[in-house]
């Protein structure tokens, strides 16, 4: 039902084979038979969900999918995951928990949740999802096996794969696609990287006149990260804090700014400079998973850079 | 007697102590003086540490930052109409509703009201 309106649902895989994903992991979990107790972590748009998905649809297991960041507290645990887990599955075998963005459960409903997990250990299987696993608690991580969504900075393979699926959207979208289309498309990827969801997102986006518009990815790509390195050069500190808070409360993930502000930095600093902030910034990175408050880390970043970087 | 939240920011930025820490919220406070470019970093530093005492915590910031008025008006986040429906309608978090919300024309929200919408008062 929900296919019609956004292309990353209507063109999710189906398979782990149409997954794009590095290769190491791809193994694992074309290997998988038996749907272990799993933590899959990673940044935002890389497939996480997608897989677990993909995983329970193809070995056909009964799964619920529950967002932690919605249902969150004890009271989820206790009522709607303790009836699911307690009741065998209608067509046999096993049923699985899908609890996406598990690192936003509350602590009580952490420990909860560490019960549940030995108690129908026979029934039910736990998959969460998350993008800091260290918001989560050591006894609950232990008990799930972990699997890191990492892709290679910049891998221009797996960006190729990605390119070709967009262009096969776009042929079944019947979008009028010209030659020059094609380096566009790969600095969308590029842009996104590896933020698939982010991409397809895009790409819906720039091609609703039924043709690629390269005028909104150019757009994308200034207002993404220039405008924060322009008020870092002048020193604005209230412009800078105000950036940071507009876009995280648009739902730019905090890793995300950090990434493009790493990837960017030369293209506005001098090369000394930018590789002397390189390990700062590794700290505020390092950092981001485990903070209170992001936007407070995000912006201490930025504090760092205005007041040590020799701009260009 | 309960002490107000943002008493205790009033009270770091004057260097006054207070001995009842039962209502310091590390989180607001720290918030507080993230709006200020000669504070922020201090109260990134307590907020690397959010597991620490509440008494320790005011202890450093009121320590580590210089006496001060300090004023700054909060960033109020934009109501982003249809946001809730397309949590709904998707089962997707804010985050991932926000970026589906910059793809949606106003015809799709349309017709997914319609398909929300249960009947009844």
């Amino acid at each position: 039902m929900t296919d019609k309106f956004l292309w990353v649902e209507r063109y999710a895989p189906q398979t782990i084979d149409e997954c794009i994903l590095p290769e190491k992991l791809k193994e694992e979990f074309s290997n998988i038979e038996t749907v272990p107790n799993m933590l899959l972590i990673g940044d935002a748009g890389v497939g996480k969900t997608t897989v677990a998905k993909v995983l329970c649809e193809t070995l056909n297991i009964d799964f619920m999918m529950m967002n932690a960041s919605t249902e969150r507290g004890i009271d989820d645990v206790r009522n709607k995951i303790d009836s699911f887990a307690s009741t065998t599955s209608l067509t046999g075998g096993y049923k699985v928990l899908l609890l996406d963005e598990a690192d936003n459960l509350t602590q009580d409903a952490q420990k909860a949740l560490r019960a549940l997990i030995e108690q129908y250990q026979n029934n039910c299987r736990f998959v969460l999802t998350c993008n800091y696993p260290y918001k989560l608690i050591d006894p609950l991580r232990s008990r799930l096996q972990e699997y890191c969504f990492t892709y290679p900075l910049n891998d221009s393979s797996i960006q190729t794969l990605f390119t070709k699926r967009l262009l096969e959207i776009l042929t079944t979208e019947k979008v009028n696609l010209k030659k020059e289309d094609v380096p566009v498309l790969k600095s969308l990827v590029r842009m996104c990287y590896p933020n698939w969801r982010k991409c397809i997102h895009e790409l819906q986006r720039i091609t609703t006149s039924g043709e690629v518009n390269a005028s909104l990815v150019n757009q994308l790509k200034e207002n993404h990260i220039s405008t924060l390195f322009e008020l870092m050069k002048v020193k604005n500190f209230s412009k800078v804090r105000e950036w940071v808070a507009e876009n995280m409360s648009q739902g730019v993930a905090p890793q995300e700014i950090i990434s493009l502000v790493f990837r960017e930095m030369t293209n506005h600093m001098t090369v000394p400079s930018a590789a002397m902030l390189s390990t700062e910034l590794a700290q505020y990175q390092y950092w981001s998973g485990r903070v209170a408050d992001q936007e407070l880390n995000t912006t201490a970043m930025c504090v760092s850079i205005m007041m040590n970087a020799e701009w260009q | 007697m309960a002490v107000n939240p943002f008493d205790y920011v009033k009270a770091i930025n004057e260097k006054r102590p207070i001995d009842n820490h039962s209502g310091y919220t590390p989180f607001l406070s720290n918030r507080a003086f993230s709006y200020n470019l000669d504070t922020i970093l201090a109260a990134n530093e307590m907020n690397k540490y959010p597991d620490l005492p509440p008494e320790v915590q005011f202890a450093f910031m009121n320590e580590a930052i210089r006496k001060g008025r300090r004023y700054s008006s909060w960033y109020k986040e934009q109501d982003t109409p249809n946001l809730e429906i397309v949590m709904q309608f998707f089962g997707y978090s804010k985050a991932k509703a926000l970026e589906a919300l910059q793809v949606l024309t106003q015809e799709n929200l349309k017709e997914i009201k319609e398909r929300m919408d249960t009947g009844g008062r």
